[in-house]
């Protein structure tokens, strides 16, 4: 099977069986395992994605034909997923009872919030991490409270204050490999900055009983709009469970009205104009309703469709990314301060990441050159 | 805990356990432990009864029926089956 016929059939596993009113699956045939080689890539595809529930799903209804071997390796990597989804929930669990304490509050986001919520099995969908969001000015104290469960940054910030100001946020990382994602915004870049944090915040939460605690998770409108910037700007080519979470979330339902709010208060329809585009393209799933149409017809700006660049190729262009942060950025004194970070950061960020200043001046000269306006 | 319980006892879920159905097995941890459990066979048909605490004739009476077999040629396997998921931490005596 070629890459491109793999991305195939994955697309159709992932979306498979959407029980939905409000979209329909084009017609393009079913995921087939094909030869044992092919099937052994297809299954290894699986695990990667995080889509062996759907998988499965998918094998029993009679969707996904594969051999028994086939089918038992699928089964292995399941569980072991599963396992790992228990692992990660649990520290959740940990996590919010941290912060709870501290005094921080938080909102959980992504894989376990859907799985609970919105999947009608948790077991369709795992995840790989912990993704919690914390205020701007709690940002710090969060990572500081973090470390008694023995998380480390895994990268070095470029200035004290910087994650916390300019970043989507930072990653997390301890010994036992369990990374935890701690957001001050919902994605990197300039849309991430546009939408910025104080917003988010403000809705009432969607809690829901994990091990006995509630766990506070993001809402349904922001969780919509969360999957369709992480369907939109997270990987290249996109991931197939964030395109997966927009359908789903689409099908549960919520208000379209506060979406639409969101997003045009801070300017970031074209980002779910391309959520929306992926899902077809991706999955072959058509999205019915007024705000996906309303979506489809959205006129993008100059500047977005220029933004969106940096996010859709195989190498994706952090001059475009940088560039069109600045852009973002709401005063003269913010953009100094993203500058000068980047230009001037500490020395044991250049040393983690580009060991010299030489080099470091050198990619900040790449990167003017590379965000000339097109 | 003692291995033998009381008949009135009665058995709930851990309020803590995080777990994972699937056709097959059981899959469940708790808050409290790094170990992870995978049910199969009558323990995990104990685990399914318990969705609504009960005693362990309820558990054998339903176990047996579910399977549709006479409780006595369950007994011995689900009681076996519910005191391992007491050691485990699985279930605990409820309180009501």
């Amino acid at each position: 099977m070629t890459d491109r016929g793999d991305r195939g059939a994955l697309g159709a596993i992932a979306g498979s069986a959407i029980g939905t009113t409000t979209a329909s699956r084009s017609q393009n045939g079913g995921p087939n395992g094909g030869d044992l080689a092919d099937e052994r890539a297809l299954v290894e595809a699986i695990g990667r994605e995080r889509l062996t529930g759907l998988a499965l799903a998918a094998v029993e209804r009679g969707d996904l034909h594969l051999s028994t071997a086939g089918h038992d390796e699928l089964w292995i990597r399941h569980e072991d997923q599963l396992m790992l989804d228990l692992r990660l929930e649990r520290l959740l669990v940990e996590a919010a009872t941290l912060l709870e304490r501290a005094d921080i509050p938080y909102r959980a986001l992504k894989g376990p919030v859907l799985a609970h919520t919105v999947y009608a099995d948790p077991s369709l969908r795992s995840f790989g991490d912990i993704d919690l969001l914390v205020a701007d000015d709690t940002f710090d104290r969060a990572i500081a409270a973090l470390r008694a469960l023995d998380f480390e940054r895994r990268f070095i910030e470029p200035r004290r204050g910087f994650d916390a100001r300019f970043s989507k946020g930072a990653c997390l990382e301890r010994a036992d490999d369990l990374e935890l994602d701690l957001h001050r915004t919902l994605a990197p870049g300039a849309f991430g900055l546009r939408l910025g944090n104080t917003e988010l915040f403000r809705r009432s939460p969607r809690c829901f009983d994990l091990a006995g605690k509630t766990i506070t998770g993001i809402d349904p409108e922001l969780a919509f709009v969360h999957a369709c910037f992480h369907a939109a700007l997270g990987d290249f080519p996109p991931r197939l469970v964030p395109l997966r979470d927009v359908v789903e979330l689409h099908a549960a339902g919520f208000d379209t009205s506060v979406v639409t709010d969101v997003i045009t208060s801070v300017r970031c329809e074209s980002v779910l104009q391309r959520a929306v585009h992926l899902v077809e393209a991706e999955l072959g799933i058509h999205l019915d309703g007024e705000l996906v149409d309303w979506l489809r017809a959205y006129r993008s700006t100059r500047f977005d469709r220029w933004a969106l660049r940096g996010y859709d190729r195989e190498d994706r262009s952090y001059a475009t990314q940088v560039a069109a942060s600045l852009c973002a950025l709401p005063s003269v004194r913010d953009r100094a301060a993203y500058v000068a970070a980047l230009a001037f950061p500490r020395r044991d960020y250049v040393r983690a990441r580009e060991r010299s200043y030489a080099r470091r001046l050198n990619r900040g000269v790449q990167v003017f050159n590379g965000s000339r306006t097109r | 805990m003692s291995a033998v319980a009381e008949p009135t006892t009665v058995w709930r879920r851990n309020d803590t356990a995080l777990t994972r159905l699937t056709s097959r097995s059981v899959l469940l941890t708790t808050a409290q432990s790094d170990e992870m459990h995978r049910l199969e066979g009558t323990a995990m048909f104990v685990w399914l009864e318990l969705e609504t605490p009960a005693t362990d004739e309820q558990l054998v009476g339903g176990v047996a029926a579910g399977i549709g077999v006479e409780g006595d040629d369950v007994r011995g396997f689900v009681l076996a089956a519910r005191r391992t998921l007491v050691e485990i931490g699985a279930i605990v005596e409820s309180d009501d």
